[in-house]
């Protein structure tokens, strides 16, 4: 089922067959080793952006890795995931960051730039970014919760979980652009990159598998949710990852209102492991100890220890 | 503590501020009620701790002010007023201002909570400025005035010693989810309580906490796998025994923790201040308990 596409010739075939049928696997994840080694000849592994203007922050972020040019291609079909959990503050992606990334996949000639949820619409309306999708053309699409409206993906190097559900509208983007907030989370510590897959998975899936049954009072409860989540992410595979670490919440995650700090940071990488590892420490925290991050890293999805990891900083 | 039946779900909107009563606020949309496992579709990712602190269901309603700011306003109907207590000790830091609105009114920044009987109340913010601290306070107060029931707080919060432990500075924990947020733990035995109850000294840096179990037995079994469990356990070190009831071991981060049975509870004391230090504390806490029941 891998298709196993290096990301070069995944980015020569997307430029030359456009929104064609062969995009149904391209997300899959399939690429050996970190998904650093695609860029072994650059020179930033994660790039950071620091100021006080998130837009142009974004934009920096995304310059230091080469450009959105090396990432969306001319007639490139773009999905964005940002997050929308709530509309407290630290909550969700900021407006200014979601626009910043549709402007430069526009520029890059992205023929289509759109967002897919089964959240709803309030969820959108509430984190302001509903009013950036009608403002810059783009186009929003709420998913019903429905079986049929997922794609069954087994997990052949799960752990604790088999199969996928990723939505069937996500299959038809040649570029998957991850967008969360880095945040605290009350179960396992820490949301960003790999734990906003789930929302691409079947909430009913995420319900009834990403949880044990006695939840409530096994202990082992929230280590499967991280297990689930780094399987979730061996067959999910982001273009990009932009992370919104500006102003989010410490305690009280992942809907707040908790206790804001303000990193005052955008980050982007192609490495999840490395950009969750990295906002994790924002927090406090240390990737290991953070049970996805570390499972992620142990399955080579990426590098968790960031001596390791090629970091520019930048101040805008 | 078990969780006692609870009585037919409140009319939460009878709590809302009346229309004549805002001032310069204004309600947007129209009020929105989730119930039960509808709380998912609400809080995505993040009800869990919610239904662990016995949730019942939550009545949203937004507000915005003449000069476009706007805030929410969350009333969370819990399953009696100890998990009220619960839930509005896990959503508060302690290190807000206290407000007198409901019980235990705590402001910090931009969003302020409070419990009142069986209900948990948290009014948000969209940030910290003067307008919306005032809006805070002046929806709370509105909604407080509605609210007749007070209620009890959890027998256990009273075997901290406050002299040591300031109310604003302790978490009732119903479950796991609620313990992991407040404690990470070399073992997982210790886990499996009714209800526990954690204290955080700022001035001294320790922390302690208090485990209540089903029975005695149960404790003392807990107590007995904890121990068995550390002795095999790479990341712990210097376990020792300190007497029959009583031991002490250090984690790989280099905090001690001193652990005492008494009866249905196990106390722990986690601090560097010495063996003596933390007997006094366990002590008190013992005396506590004993006195309660």
């Amino acid at each position: 089922m891998a298709n196993k596409i290096g990301r070069r010739d995944f980015l020569k075939k997307s430029a030359a067959a456009g929104a064609s049928a062969v995009l149904a696997n391209r997300f899959i994840s399939g690429l050996a080793g970190s998904p650093l080694a695609a860029f072994a000849a650059d020179k930033v592994d994660l790039a950071v952006a620091s100021g006080s203007d998130y837009a142009a922050m974004t934009a920096k972020a995304v310059e230091l890795l080469g450009g959105m040019e090396k990432f969306v291609r001319k007639g490139s079909r773009v999905f964005l995931l940002p997050n929308v959990q709530s509309k407290h503050p630290g909550t969700f992606t900021k407006p200014d960051i979601f626009r910043s990334v549709i402007r430069m996949c526009k520029k890059a000639g992205a023929a289509e730039v759109n967002c897919l949820s089964w959240l709803t619409q309030q969820h959108w309306d509430g984190a302001g970014l509903a009013q950036v999708v009608q403002e810059e053309g783009i186009t929003l699409k709420l998913i019903p919760r429905d079986d049929v409206n997922f794609k069954s993906v087994p997990i052949t190097d799960g752990k604790v979980l088999q199969e996928a559900k990723i939505l069937n509208e996500f299959f038809n983007h040649d570029v998957f652009i991850d967008m969360p907030i880095a945040k605290n989370h009350a179960g396992n510590k820490f949301t960003g990159t790999m734990k906003n897959l789930m929302a691409l998975n079947s909430p009913a899936l995420n319900r009834a598998q990403f949880h044990k049954p006695n939840w409530q009072t096994d202990p082992a409860d929230i280590e499967h949710l991280d297990r689930c989540i780094a399987d979730l992410n061996t067959v999910i595979k982001p273009t990009l990852c932009i992370v919104d670490a500006t102003e989010i919440i410490k305690t009280n995650g992942p809907m707040g209102p908790g206790e804001l700090i303000k990193p005052l940071r955008v980050i982007a990488s192609v490495d999840r492991v490395a950009t969750d590892s990295y906002c994790a420490s924002l927090l406090g925290l240390k990737g290991e100890d953070i049970v996805h991050i570390r499972g992620a890293h142990e399955k080579k999805l990426g590098e968790m220890d960031l001596k390791k990891v090629r970091i520019r900083e930048i101040k805008v | 503590m078990e969780i006692k039946p609870s009585p037919p779900l409140q009319n939460l909107e009878a709590f809302l501020p009346d229309k004549e009563q805002l001032q310069s606020w204004k309600a947007e949309n129209t009020p929105q009620l989730y119930k039960g496992e509808d709380l998912y579709l609400y809080i995505d990712g993040g009800a869990e701790i919610y239904h662990e602190y016995g949730f019942r269901q939550v009545l949203v309603q937004d507000y915005k002010s003449a000069a476009g700011k706007s805030l929410t306003l969350e009333i969370f109907e819990m399953a009696n007023s100890e998990c009220a207590f619960g839930i509005y000790t896990f959503k508060s830091s302690g290190k807000g201002k206290a407000v007198s609105v409901g019980q235990d009114g705590q402001l910090e920044d931009y969003y302020l909570n409070f419990w009142k009987g069986h209900f948990q109340i948290t009014l948000t913010g969209s940030d910290s400025s003067p307008e919306i601290i005032q809006g805070l306070l002046f929806i709370a107060k509105s909604l407080d005035a509605k609210m007749k029931s007070l209620g009890a707080r959890p027998l256990l919060i009273e075997a901290l010693p406050k002299e040591w432990f300031p109310l604003f500075r302790q978490k009732y924990i119903k479950g796991v989810l609620g313990l992991q947020n407040s404690e990470s733990f070399l073992s997982r035995s210790i886990l499996g309580f009714r209800e526990a109850v954690v204290g955080v000294n700022d001035e001294k840096r320790f922390r302690s906490l208090v485990f209540l179990y089903s029975s005695t037995d149960e404790c003392r079994r807990r107590f007995q796998e904890a121990q068995a469990v550390l002795g095999k356990s790479a990341a712990a070190r210097n376990l020792r025994n300190l007497g029959p009831d009583f031991f002490t071991v250090t984690d790989s981060q280099g905090r001690v923790f001193y652990v005492r049975i008494f009866e249905d509870c196990l106390g722990l004391a986690i601090t560097n201040e010495g063996q003596e230090f933390a007997s006094k504390i366990l002590t008190l806490i013992r005396h506590n308990w004993a006195k309660l029941k």
